[in-house]
């Protein structure tokens, strides 16, 4: 997977010119990932770990189908939720009752079902009140719970989340995760990218390791994550060798 | 090959290559609910912070009217009657429907972005939604034309029928023209600034200000090349209880279906470009 960015945050006409002229890229190609192959089971929660940058949640965009590939295949079975860094993503000047059912509706829900469980999203999300006010009042965690109580409600069979409950209290946490274990158990499918180490170990079942976009390992959680706690204290020579192995 | 429900996806590389449109217009036609759902939730927040709110909607191409109108007074010596106040206000209100059409559609993929890097669903919903939004404006305008219409002595004759007609058309034309700009607005984003100046230019180019009478036989020539021509040359008509010209309605007619088709598929064969490019 690869990305093309610019080199400038403010291109100029006067910029760009000059360096057209004088044979110089404006854009850089990233990639963001780069020869990585999974496969993830029906009814597992698999997890996704590796340094800021690693490629987790441009893998995470490409499971969802919200980023196509520049090489390969991502095939999905199933209907995906997913609940990134961003949140819901919608206007924040609407209320979090305008942004549920937005949200819904936008990722194919029917709307007669989405009313049905309406009140349990708010429910879940347990706002109060402020389930009536216009989201740019929420802070991190509230939107964090909006769009957890949105992203789980709509019985996805596949749920990606990606870091959307780092910002949330430990009550909330909990819940979330006696909420996910209530999804396995039904056979629904998670992904969950985190840095949280220890929730790796706690709820999934296999996990991978990504770093600058490779894949550097995959199998029982416990394993991995001892291998990544071992990558991230080596001398920067140590870990090009590993990675040129891997 | 990806659909947005399918049981079974399948995501490759973006080719440029257009999609199945059976299955693309299936998740759309699936997804008009959210269009709906949002057109009216926007709206209800674009004047949020403002006293006079929903009014704007209406009050902002109403005074334009006003200004020209007095400009037109200039012009003539003062010999412009109510009634051509009357005209002005209802082409401008229907221009209006363009601009907003085609302004809002131009934002809608780039100031989108955090629903399009957030969720799958087929990104022709944003500029959609936006002409819808631009249309619900329009008959808020329109019940405000009519009070204006019957209080200057317009009269009520068959040609008005035409104006639903008239009025799909324009909407058909408004979704290519949002689809296409809101194409180039995410590849050169100079076209979102650039576009209050090319419709200002665009509606001085159109038969809103001016009537088609007005015009020399080389303008009229030259200016019957703009999409919105023959559509205005037919709303002026029809608002001055006169009838429509056949071969103007014919021509609106081609310009919408061209726009439409061209818009929507230079839309769809790039859309998988979009959420890279944002």
């Amino acid at each position: 997977m690869q990305y093309r960015t610019v080199l400038h945050k403010r291109p100029t006409l006067k910029r760009a010119v000059r360096e057209r002229l004088a044979g110089r890229r404006t854009v850089e190609f990233v990639k963001a990932l780069d020869g990585v192959t999974c496969s993830v089971k029906k009814g597992i929660t698999y997890g996704i770990i590796g340094r800021n940058g690693a490629g987790k949640t441009t893998l995470l965009r490409a499971m969802a189908g919200i980023i196509p590939p520049t090489a390969g295949q991502v095939t999905v079975r199933g209907r995906v939720s997913t609940l990134l860094a961003l949140g819901i993503g919608f206007n924040t000047e609407l209320t979090g009752r305008d942004n549920i059912l937005l949200g819904g509706l936008a990722a194919g829900r029917d709307y007669n079902k989405l009313m049905e469980s309406f009140e349990d999203i708010v429910a879940f999300a347990e706002l109060g009140r402020f389930i009536d006010f216009p989201m740019r009042s929420y802070s991190s965690g509230m939107r964090g719970r909006l769009a957890f109580a949105v992203a789980v409600h709509v019985e996805p069979e596949l749920l990606l989340i990606d870091e959307a409950l780092s910002s949330g209290d430990e009550a909330f946490r909990e819940k979330c995760q006696a909420k996910m274990e209530e999804l396995c158990a039904r056979r629904h499918t998670i992904v969950l990218v985190t840095h949280g180490l220890k929730s790796v170990k706690e709820m999934a079942s296999e996990c991978l390791w990504l770093h600058e976009g490779k894949r550097m390992s995959v199998g029982e959680p416990g394993q991995v994550v001892e291998d990544y706690k071992k990558f991230v204290t080596l001398k920067p020579a140590e870990k090009s060798s590993l990675q040129s192995g891997s | 090959m990806k659909t947005y429900d399918s049981p079974i996806q399948v995501f490759r590389p973006h080719t440029g290559r257009i999609p199945p449109l059976g299955r693309y217009l299936t998740s759309l036609w699936a997804r008009r609910k959210f269009i709906t759902t949002l057109a009216r939730t926007e709206l209800r927040a674009a004047h949020f912070n403002t006293i006079l709110g929903q009014f704007w909607t209406v009050l902002n191409p109403l005074m334009l009217a006003g200004v020209y109108f007095m400009l037109i007074q200039v012009l003539r010596g003062g010999r412009a009657g109510i009634d051509r106040f009357s005209l002005l206000v209802g082409c401008v209100f229907l221009f209006y429907f363009t601009r907003n059409s085609v302004q809002g559609g131009a934002k809608s993929i780039v100031g989108g972005s955090g629903l399009i890097l957030n969720t799958a669903f087929p990104r022709a919903l944003l500029p959609i939604t936006a002409v819808l939004e631009s249309f619900l404006q329009l008959v808020s305008a329109l019940v405000v034309y009519a009070a204006i219409f019957a209080a200057t002595g317009g009269r009520l004759t068959a040609g008005l029928a035409l104006l639903p007609l008239l009025v799909f058309i324009q909407a058909l034309f408004n979704i290519g023209a949002a689809l296409m700009v809101g194409t180039v607005g995410v590849y050169f984003r100079d076209i979102i600034s650039a576009l209050q100046y090319l419709t200002r230019i665009w509606l001085y180019a159109t038969p809103v200000i001016f009537t088609v009478n007005d015009l020399s036989p080389s303008l009229k020539a030259v200016l019957a090349w703009n999409p919105l021509f023959h559509l205005f040359s037919s709303y002026q008509a029809i608002l001055t209880g006169e009838s429509a010209r056949t071969q103007d309605v014919a021509i609106a007619a081609v310009w919408a279906v061209a726009f439409f088709v061209v818009g929507g598929l230079v839309f769809i064969s790039r859309e998988q470009d979009f959420a890279v490019r944002i």
